[in-house]
């Protein structure tokens, strides 16, 4: 559950939100859709404790996001950026990177789910040598959707996902979504995800 | 011997006819020209009419509070060349810097001159004059490269933090790149050293009398204590940035740049 209490945020003297309460609740998928620059991206980064806000309150699960709590709940969340770049020398490696984090370590990389996933997602295994600055931006969306899956995070928080994909690998990547058992907020300009009724249409 | 002054603006006469000719690419210099080589005479007659006082005292405070001022001036410079915030970097840099140039010198003093006492003005000075300015090219190369790769791949940065990357396992990347970039104008330099140009310390033992056998071994030591003081102040100010350019949510401080 996401709680977000009268929020504030000006970015470069514009104000982006203005007393701002939403509440997401367990499960549910929202999409915002909602023209350029009124602020989906920086919900996400809001809601992630990615940029500062100017004042209110926001809470996860009842618990309130500030600088003590910041690091649990982020564990609770899966993000994905519109501008993600991915280190190392292959795909594969920087797989093995995120799995080798501290807190990650418990988890066991089964590597039947990671082909199983790149296969649902369209994607040849050889995708795994390649070197990720080789890869297109659909690629990188879908490596990044993949990995997030791997993780199995509560809440996904999804920033144009979909934009680097042809129209019938988005509809693909929308039904994987849709089908998902968690809390998801979408920012998305695209319009496929309006003809599924799990995906509820949220602004401000 | 002994250069007179005369001869020195004697040498000044044929630039001023090469900056005059180059008007015939429409390059116009002279202005430029004139406010560096100024600038040059300046402070370099400056330098020589201090350290001539410097080396009469000998004296460990003055010495210790010369490199200090050093220490301070690169600090100085690093933030102002990478335009960053003055009032947040300043100490933190200069600690940095100064724990750097401790250990390093500290080292080559007990190495390579362990008959000479510490604080021994002929060698302490230029010695560590040759490693701060080194070591500012470094943390230069080092704090551009590190920003602007974080400003760029910031949500990257995110991106690794949400897959549950502490702030240093996130950061990682974008230190290893950074600490390459730095080091290797170091690596290429001593790579291609004395293959055309000698280098500017041994050319000037040389040209003072000393044998080129005894000027090369100063040479290299001092090229060892180079990369030695580049590399550990990268360390160094790698703690400083994980404190001071970070908030509590481990997100970049805007206020880190000017």
């Amino acid at each position: 559950m996401i709680k977000l209490e009268n929020i504030n945020l000006k970015l470069k003297e514009q104000p982006i939100f203005i007393n701002l309460n939403l509440h997401i609740k367990k499960n549910k998928k929202i999409l915002l859709k909602m023209p350029s620059g009124a602020g989906k991206s920086t919900l996400l980064k809001l809601i992630m404790g990615y940029i500062p806000k100017d004042s209110g309150k926001i809470f996860i699960d009842g618990e309130l996001l500030e600088q003590n709590s910041v690091d649990a709940l982020r564990q609770k969340f899966a993000y994905i950026g519109q501008n993600i770049f991915f280190t190392e020398e292959s795909v594969e490696k920087y797989i093995d990177l995120i799995f080798s984090f501290q807190k990650n370590k418990k988890i066991n990389l089964s590597k039947s789910n990671l082909y199983e996933l790149l296969e649902k997602f369209d994607l040849d295994k050889r995708i795994l040598k390649k070197s990720p600055s080789l890869l297109s931006g659909g690629e990188k969306q879908r490596i990044a959707l993949i990995l997030v899956l791997l993780l199995d995070r509560e809440i996904f928080l999804l920033d144009e996902v979909t934009s680097g994909l042809d129209h019938d690998l988005k509809i693909k990547v929308i039904e994987i979504i849709k089908d998902l058992n968690k809390t998801v907020i979408i920012s998305s300009h695209d319009n496929q995800w309006l003809d599924y009724d799990e995906f509820e249409v949220m602004g401000w | 011997m002994n250069i007179s002054f005369f001869n020195i603006s004697l040498l000044l006469i044929p630039i001023f006819l090469l900056v005059l000719g180059l008007n015939f690419f429409k390059v116009n210099l002279l202005k430029r020209s004139i406010t560096s080589i100024g600038r040059m005479i300046v402070q370099l007659f400056l330098v020589g009419v201090y350290l001539e006082y410097i080396f009469k005292f000998n004296n460990w405070a003055v010495n210790f509070i010369y490199i200090l001022i050093m220490a301070l001036v690169a600090s100085i410079s690093t933030i102002d060349m990478v335009k960053l915030n003055y009032k947040k970097l300043v100490f933190p840099l200069f600690g940095s810097i100064f724990l750097s140039w401790t250990a390093t010198y500290t080292m080559y003093q007990f190495i390579i001159l362990p008959d000479i006492s510490f604080f021994e003005s002929r060698y302490i000075i230029p010695v560590s004059g040759m490693l701060l300015g080194n070591l500012l090219q470094g943390q230069v190369i080092f704090l551009n490269n590190f920003f602007t790769q974080i400003k760029e791949g910031e949500d990257s940065y995110f991106y690794l933090l949400s897959m549950g990357a502490t702030k240093f396992e996130a950061l990682q990347e974008f230190y290893r790149r950074s600490i390459i970039s730095s080091l290797q104008p170091s690596l290429a330099n001593m790579a291609t050293i004395g293959l055309v140009a000698l280098p500017g310390m041994m050319t000037g033992q040389i040209l003072a009398g000393a044998s080129p056998f005894s000027a090369i071994k100063y040479q290299i030591s001092i090229m060892l204590a180079i990369f030695c003081i580049r590399g550990l102040s990268l360390f160094l100010t790698t703690f400083v940035i994980n404190k001071v350019a970070f908030d509590g949510f481990s997100r970049l401080r805007k206020d880190m740049f000017r």
